[in-house]
């Protein structure tokens, strides 16, 4: 049970690695593991790559997605920089791109809906 | 060499420990404001100023997480994969909504901080607010930001529309389950994702296919973009 736990682990490692080959030997300015995710999902499209043979370890590091945003947030508050960051410009920057993000999806949505009710 | 192999072990376990106590008393609660995100933050800071731990020496321990974070952009391809049949069916609405949403995000962005005159880091930190945060750090590090910086970014800018979101596509007279579900997922991603699940099973399948695929268009165009600019 154990080494299955690990093989599970190389095996997204593997992909983690190859997408980051593949970025920095082609040049493609795209994250590596960026790369790694799509490969991995047309893996598993084809059914190269089995979901169980991933499925534990994949669930497990979502399941924990926070931890891995503790460290920065601790270190932001320990170098006192975020009250120089957080000026009111990039608060409005933030509130009102916010509201662009939001509703940009939502009219689009509904319009595609809506044309298609035409039709 | 052995110092930051003390230091990175050092960061390991604070952070798990602090993070593991910190998940119990929200299992145990189930209240939302004792999201570990917040708390364990809060106990780790409190742990690093009262015991005689160097802030700088956490602070280098702390690249580790950089490769993890690295390793969990890529178990994202998992949940994708399990709604593939759900994104086929609806991939229309999906693709352009979520393309509309988030590149009108970036715009306003990249708009409002030529007005205000932003510095080129803070910009780098802001373009990528939108997304889930593991593929923000990936892209703002690409870009030349802050990775702390865009923490807090990507998390105010999700509260931002988690509290306004709603009461707003209400008052706009959205009606659409897909349209309510897609927008919280753009622009609020995890946590937008959830919210929509209050809504029902339809909108927080919309709201996670939201999050996963405006980060990957965003993490494929900004750096491509660059690259021909």
């Amino acid at each position: 049970m154990k080494t299955r736990w690990f093989l599970q682990l190389f095996t997204i490692i593997g992909f983690l690695l190859l997408g980051s080959g593949i970025a920095k030997a082609f040049h493609i300015p795209v994250p590596g593991s960026v790369i790694g995710l799509l490969l991995l999902f047309v893996f598993l499209l084809t059914g190269i790559i089995k979901l169980e043979w991933i499925e534990r370890a994949s669930s497990f590091q979502l399941k924990h997605l926070t931890i891995l945003f503790i460290p920065p947030i601790t270190g932001l508050f320990l170098s006192s920089a975020f009250l120089e960051i957080l000026h009111w410009n990039v608060l409005i920057i933030l509130i009102v791109s916010s509201i662009c993000c939001l509703l940009g999806t939502a009219f689009a949505v509904e319009w595609i809906e809506k044309r298609r009710d035409v039709k | 060499m052995t110092m930051f192999i003390g230091n990175v072990l050092l960061c390991l376990v604070t952070t798990i420990v602090c993070y593991y106590i910190c998940l119990k008393f929200y299992l145990k609660y189930k209240k939302g404001w004792l999201n570990p995100l917040y708390t364990a933050s809060f106990l780790l800071i409190l742990l690093i100023l009262v015991c005689p731990i160097q802030v700088d020496s956490y602070k280098e321990g702390s690249t580790i997480f950089n490769y993890l974070l690295q390793f969990a952009v890529v178990t994202l391809a998992v949940p994708l994969y399990k709604q593939w049949s759900f994104l086929k069916k609806n991939y229309k609405k999906i693709f352009i909504g979520v393309i509309c949403g988030t590149s009108l995000g970036v715009i306003t962005v990249l708009g409002m901080s030529q007005i205000f005159h932003l510095q080129e880091q803070l910009l780098a930190s802001l373009i990528p607010r939108s997304v889930t945060l593991p593929i923000a750090l990936t892209v703002s590090s690409g870009l030349g930001g802050l990775s702390s910086t865009t923490v807090l970014f990507v998390v105010i800018s999700a509260l931002i529309s988690l509290t306004i979101g709603p009461k707003l596509l209400n008052k706009l007279g959205i009606r659409s389950k897909s349209a309510k579900g897609l927008a919280m997922g753009t622009s609020a991603q995890m946590l937008g994702a959830t919210r929509s699940l209050v809504w029902g099973e339809e909108e927080g399948a919309m709201g996670s296919i939201a999050m996963t695929i405006s980060a990957l268009f965003l993490s494929v165009l900004v750096p491509v973009f660059s690259y021909f600019t």
